[in-house]
């Protein structure tokens, strides 16, 4: 008997639960007020990365000349139309989620679902949908607490900067994490005097801190002010513009402010609570390893699980959950190697454990890291800035983890991720021949710096000490 | 033709000389040897006024089309001012290493003790070079 699937929230774990429980032959009946896509599609990935795209462009032609380019006259952006830009690229995607949707007959119902139970929905001017499972897939929103809402036409979240008129003369960026630097560099690139105030030392503290230290020389470089170790307490407006304050002093200011100081699961409103669905502290629903909440047939999936906020994650947990819910055999994620892509300039790609969390836990490790620089591919792109670094236990040899920072590090991160799935060595990557010229070939000198020698580096004139070498 | 290495600095092993100036004051930049194995410079990354520098640790990164160095504090001191002229014309460090193209001006933390930074001769001989 066909079975029915209700998912409540459209963007890239709802949609895609859609889209493969109707390609396995369930009903499905995707809930959600809004265009279908998510905050990816509509404020957050896809316009983010259009606009870095632009940037980079742009950061290109100023170098013309450099690349034996004449360019009469000086390239300048044009806001509005870049805005109009992401504003394509949004359209034509949403056309294709839709297209998706139609041709798997999933039925799009408009409005905000309210959770009865494990396998009820009810939603505003339609009949209580039942289903033989729930999926809740409402992702999360930004975090904007009260003491920052100086002014609100001032001071945004990553939400609402992409409806600005016009860019203003500087920005204030509270926070440290991906949002934060990713705007950072789009803005500066963009002509904005930009300054970010950051509790952490360094900016994306999760992240190696060999890449996150060339993110910081980059910020330096491109004249990104990063005042570090200050914890905002709220934002003041003053004449012209906005102040944050630590401790009661001004710490920075500017003409607006964007607030990105992390993410709160969408869990309000949808009667969680009256249905018994358990919630952990920071409001997000507790799932199990197979996305299964506290309530029979109910499942949690992407953002509002809290477990990672990634739109590929939120996609990879739907189509497990869709598995689990339709009997369809299915083993847990390994949510550890899920890869991280960064799109600072340069972006950065990151998939395993950092050097820092695997000393943590407990591993000897043996390390390897190579300059981008040092590859033809890299010369003749002009595309200088960056490294791959490549972590493995120094006793089995075992990959434990790949960081990239440079010209498309979030696509070449990938052989990474396929390598630590398989549990492979870092000897797979040496004893894999990488085509020449690409800047792919970085993480084998990477790897091979690991084993103790790379090619393309100044010879280690000393033999590694056996305990420090790897096999 | 000028020499390569003046006497009138100290060479520390690593990268970077040292000037002494007027008291307790000095003035840092990057040797003829190093700014030749780098190739042209493109960016340095330098430590603000204020603060402090740390001998023989990173005081900040010279970076070339071929390499990203650190460069290695020559004393202790503070930094009292950064050459401004580098942030748009670092190639300075290559055409002009020992004047135009300095790094930082520092003060030292101990003037009296430079003993561990070599003559211009001496640094020659330690790394097979000839002036």
């Amino acid at each position: 008997m066909t079975k029915h699937l209700a998912i409540v929230g459209g963007g890239p774990a709802g949609y895609v639960a859609a889209s493969h429980a109707a390609a396995e032959g369930a009903q499905v009946t995707l809930i959600d007020p809004h265009p279908l896509g998510g905050t990816c599609l509509h404020r957050g990935c896809i316009p983010t990365k259009t606009l870095v795209e632009v940037c980079n462009l742009l950061e290109k032609m100023r170098r013309a000349e450099s690349y034996g380019l004449r360019m009469p006259g000086a390239v300048e952006a044009d806001w509005p139309a870049i805005r109009a830009k992401a504003g394509k690229v949004i359209d034509l995607l949403h056309t294709g989620i839709n297209g998706l949707m139609a041709d798997r007959r999933v039925v799009h119902v408009q409005g905000c679902g309210r959770i009865l139970d494990g396998r009820r929905v009810e939603v505003a001017g339609h009949d209580v949908i039942e289903a033989d499972s729930v999926l809740i897939c409402t992702g999360s929103s930004p975090i904007l607490p009260e003491s920052f809402v100086a002014d609100r036409a001032r001071v945004v979240t990553s939400d609402d900067l992409l409806q600005w008129d016009a860019l203003p003369e500087s920005l204030l960026i509270v926070g440290d994490g991906v949002v934060a630097c990713e705007y950072a560099f789009i803005m500066n690139a963009l002509g904005v005097q930009v300054s970010v105030v950051a509790m952490s030392e360094r900016p994306l503290p999760f992240i190696d801190s060999d890449i996150a230290a060339v993110v910081q020389r980059e910020m330096r470089r491109r004249g990104i002010e990063f005042i570090n170790q200050c914890a905002v307490e709220s934002l003041a407006a003053i004449p012209d513009g906005v102040a944050a304050l630590a401790n009661g002093k001004v710490v920075a200011s500017a003409e607006r402010a964007l607030v990105a100081i992390g993410r709160r699961p969408n869990t309000y409103g949808m009667g969680l609570e009256e249905a018994g669905v358990a919630l952990g502290p920071r409001g997000e629903i507790v799932t199990n390893p197979f996305m299964q909440t506290s309530l029979d047939g109910l499942y949690a999936v992407g953002d509002v699980n809290g477990r990672l906020a990634l739109a590929h994650a939120a996609s990879a947990q739907a189509r497990l959950a869709v598995d689990h819910a339709l009997g369809v055999e299915c083993a847990p994620l390994d949510e550890s190697i899920i890869p991280w892509a960064v799109f600072t300039m340069p972006e950065i790609g990151c998939a395993g454990m950092t050097e820092q969390h695997a000393i943590e836990t407990g591993h000897a490790v043996s390390v390897g890291r190579f300059d981008l620089r040092g590859l033809g591919k890299a010369q003749a792109m002009s595309e200088l800035t960056g490294m791959a670094k490549v972590v493995a236990d120094r006793v089995s040899g075992r990959l434990l983890g790949v960081h990239i920072i440079g010209a498309h590090a979030s696509d070449m991160v990938h052989e990474a991720a396929v390598l630590l799935r398989q549990g492979a060595t870092v000897h797979a990557i040496t004893q894999t021949v990488h085509a020449h010229p690409t800047l792919s070939e970085a993480i084998h000198e990477a790897a091979e710096d690991a084993l103790g020698q790379a090619v393309h580096k100044p010879m280690k004139r000393k033999k590694p000490h056996h305990a420090d070498a790897l096999p | 033709m000028p020499t390569l290495y003046p006497e009138d600095r100290l060479y520390h092993r690593d990268a970077l000389w040292l000037q002494r100036l007027e008291g307790d004051k000095a003035l840092i930049g990057i040797n003829h040897h190093a700014q030749d194995s780098l190739g042209e410079v493109v960016f340095l990354d330098l430590p603000r006024a204020g603060a402090t520098i740390r001998c023989d640790t990173p005081l900040g990164t010279v970076e070339s089309r071929k390499a990203v160095s650190d460069m290695i504090a020559p004393v202790d001191g503070t930094v009292l001012e950064v050459n401004a002229r580098l942030r748009n014309e670092p190639a300075l460090v290559n055409s002009h290493p020992y004047d135009e193209g300095w790094v930082l001006r520092i003060r030292l933390t101990s003037p009296e003790d430079t003993g561990h930074l070599h003559t211009a001769a001496a640094y020659l001989s330690l790394m097979g070079l000839t002036d």
